[in-house]
């Protein structure tokens, strides 16, 4: 039997809640038109960590397109699932983990920095700065794109004597960009790291020819 | 790491939009000189930028120097070239292993050979690597050149066209090299030399005919694409002085000056593009080398065919409904693509994508797309450093495919 989803015990409506036997799981959901906020995208994450004290399992569910900009190792770090969806599957990318709950700490008047909680505070910091210039980045894309679907030529009749090719509507633009980011300039709007990424998986296409 | 047939480009991400490069060349030096017994810690092998202090005037270069990859290939018994092959990739992994942050459980190392490499030498590479480990390589790959162009260019479906100094491939890309499409030719920028050293002779300049470093440059300055071969020569000989080729080296007073003859100079382009044209058996007949088919391995190498030839027998080996998508997108890569068009001279000479779409559209490909890749020197290195980031780690080595990681590390 799966999960169930105990709607009736959470009555916040930004996460979805199941129950697995004994345990909870909490899911935030990041919807399509709010990955090209970084702020909304922070929000989320930082919505899910939040949930901590009330579920065994916690995971942010995220359009694939998010992908390529998280960066999955500190969601492993921090015992939180992944799930990436699009038009066609929904996955877990990411396993979530049973984390221990956090006591409350004593009010200590010293005012020791945790080191710990600064650590985490830097890393997300450095996340949402590579975010925020990825989410541009796509914002910018878009535009390309949106903007090359208005502008295609109409195709040409093929002429029975020669094979004459059609047009081809703007893919991927090929002409570098200036480098943003951390990442080199070859890497902007190339569309092998999703082909890449997707290498090994059972849904992918067969190669051609071995 | 690319293992091109002269440089041996290599870094990781961290070196932005241009590799580290050394020659892709070894020295083995003479045992029993004085300079390898004072120095006890020469090694067998010497490569990098220590290989100059190695040379000695007097000596015979021929046997000491070695290219691995000259060729694009190396052959199964040759162990010196395979020597130098690991002492590249060591002299590669030693530059950045200073480089390493806490933590650091080795680089995934993706290399890059010709398409025209066989399956002994992605073994032996991967036996390399092995052997080098060292605590530094966790898992490595190896991809094709032409896979590589098309990854470094963001082209998932395309025809990539390398053309080296000895050999051309057309290799036919939809997310995954096109393996059995592959067309190769045995043609390349040596050929190119070739009919530019008969024309100098034909010019009066023998002596100068019979260096190679000379007659690749004069090549590089005198050589043109024509158009159409029967009108350029037509024009060049209506209008000798309008297309004179003259080339002087610098800083010397040597110079070769084709003056009525300076038509010829089409011919040199065009025999790299189609040596079909009756004009070249003259030269055939004369002892210049033809070139034919061989066969080395499970290759055949195509002597004779032209480049729209090979394009459309490639492409006509790939599924019906990819057809049109793979004439969409035509890379070409490699020295032997770069030709210069005088801005006097534009309408008669042309460059390499004008050559290729005129070679297509008298096959009847129309509307086609041909490019040069955006940085022909470092395309194969930035493709290689994608594959590396993007790919799953999870993503096993495959020698079916001959793709995916082979794991070394822990």
């Amino acid at each position: 039997m799966g999960a169930q989803q105990c709607s009736a015990e959470n009555p916040d409506p930004r996460s979805l809640s199941f129950k697995l036997g004994n345990e909870t799981i909490r899911v935030v959901t990041l919807h399509k038109e709010e990955i090209l906020e970084s702020s909304k995208v922070l929000d989320a994450i930082l919505y899910v960590t939040s949930m901590r004290q009330s579920a065994d399992l916690l995971y942010l569910a995220a359009p694939r397109l998010l992908a390529t900009t998280l960066d999955n190792q500190i969601f492993k770090t921090h015992g939180l699932g992944l799930i990436l969806f699009d038009d066609r599957k929904i996955e877990e990318t990411i396993e979530g983990r049973i984390t221990p709950a956090l006591e409350p700490k004593p009010i200590n008047t010293a005012a020791v920095p945790d080191q710990n909680l600064l650590s985490e505070f830097t890393i997300l910091k450095s996340m949402y700065a590579q975010m925020e210039k990825t989410i541009e980045d796509m914002r910018e894309e878009m535009k390309a794109m949106n903007h090359s679907a208005r502008t295609t030529e109409p195709q040409p009749p093929i002429r029975p004597e020669s094979i004459e090719l059609p047009r081809p509507p703007t893919a991927y633009t090929i002409a570098p960009h200036p480098a943003q980011g951390p990442l080199p300039s070859f890497f902007n709007n190339n569309p092998w790291l999703d082909v890449l990424s997707r290498r090994g998986r059972a849904e992918e296409v067969t190669p051609l020819a071995g | 790491m690319d293992f091109g047939t002269s440089d041996f480009k290599y870094g990781p991400i961290t070196c932005g939009e241009d590799p580290l490069i050394v020659n892709n060349r070894g020295y083995f030096p003479d045992r029993k000189s004085v300079m390898y017994k004072a120095f006890e810690s020469t090694p067998d092998v010497v490569v990098g930028d220590q290989v100059p202090l190695y040379l000695q005037s007097t000596e015979d270069l021929s046997s000491r120097l070695v290219y691995p990859m000259r060729n694009g290939m190396i052959e199964k018994a040759d162990d010196n070239a395979w020597q130098v092959v690991s002492a590249l990739c060591q002299y590669g992994l030693n530059t950045f292993s200073s480089q390493q942050n806490n933590g650091f459980k080795g680089y995934y190392i993706v290399a890059s050979l010709s398409a025209i490499s066989p399956r002994y030498m992605y073994e032996r590479l991967m036996d390399i690597f092995k052997e080098n480990n060292n605590g530094l390589i966790r898992a490595a790959t190896v991809i094709p050149q032409p896979f590589a162009v098309a990854i470094g260019h963001g082209v998932t479906t395309c025809v990539v066209i390398e053309s080296g100094h000895g050999n051309s491939q057309v290799c036919p890309i939809s997310k995954y090299p096109i393996r059995n499409a592959q067309v190769t030719l045995n043609r390349g920028g040596g050929d190119a030399n070739a009919i530019t050293s008969e024309i100098l002779k034909d010019a009066g300049y023998g002596d100068l005919a019979s260096e190679e470093s000379f007659v690749r440059k004069a090549k590089e300055n005198i050589g043109l694409v024509p158009a159409e071969l029967d009108v350029a020569i037509a024009e060049a000989r209506k209008n000798p002085r309008k297309f004179r080729a003259k080339y002087k080296v610098p800083g010397t007073r040597v110079e070769v000056d084709l003056e009525k003859d300076s038509w010829t100079r089409f011919l040199i382009g065009e025999y790299v593009f189609n040596p079909n044209h009756e004009i070249f058996e003259s030269y055939f007949s004369r002892g210049m080398p033809r070139p034919r088919d061989v066969k080395m391995g499970d290759t055949t190498f195509r002597g004779m065919l032209d480049f729209g030839d090979a394009i459309v027998t490639s492409v006509e080996k790939c599924p019906v409904e990819l057809q049109s998508h793979l004439y969409r997108e035509i890379l070409l890569s490699g020295g032997n693509f770069s030709w210069n068009v005088p801005a006097n001279l534009e309408n008669v000479a042309v460059d390499a994508p004008a050559k290729i779409k005129s070679l297509l559209r008298q096959k009847g490909i129309k509307n086609v797309s041909v490019k040069m890749t955006a940085s022909p020197q470092f395309s194969v290195w930035h493709g290689c450093i994608i594959y590396g980031f993007a790919v799953p780690e999870n993503y096993e080595w495959d020698w079916q495919l001959l793709e995916g990681w082979m794991k070394f590390g822990s």
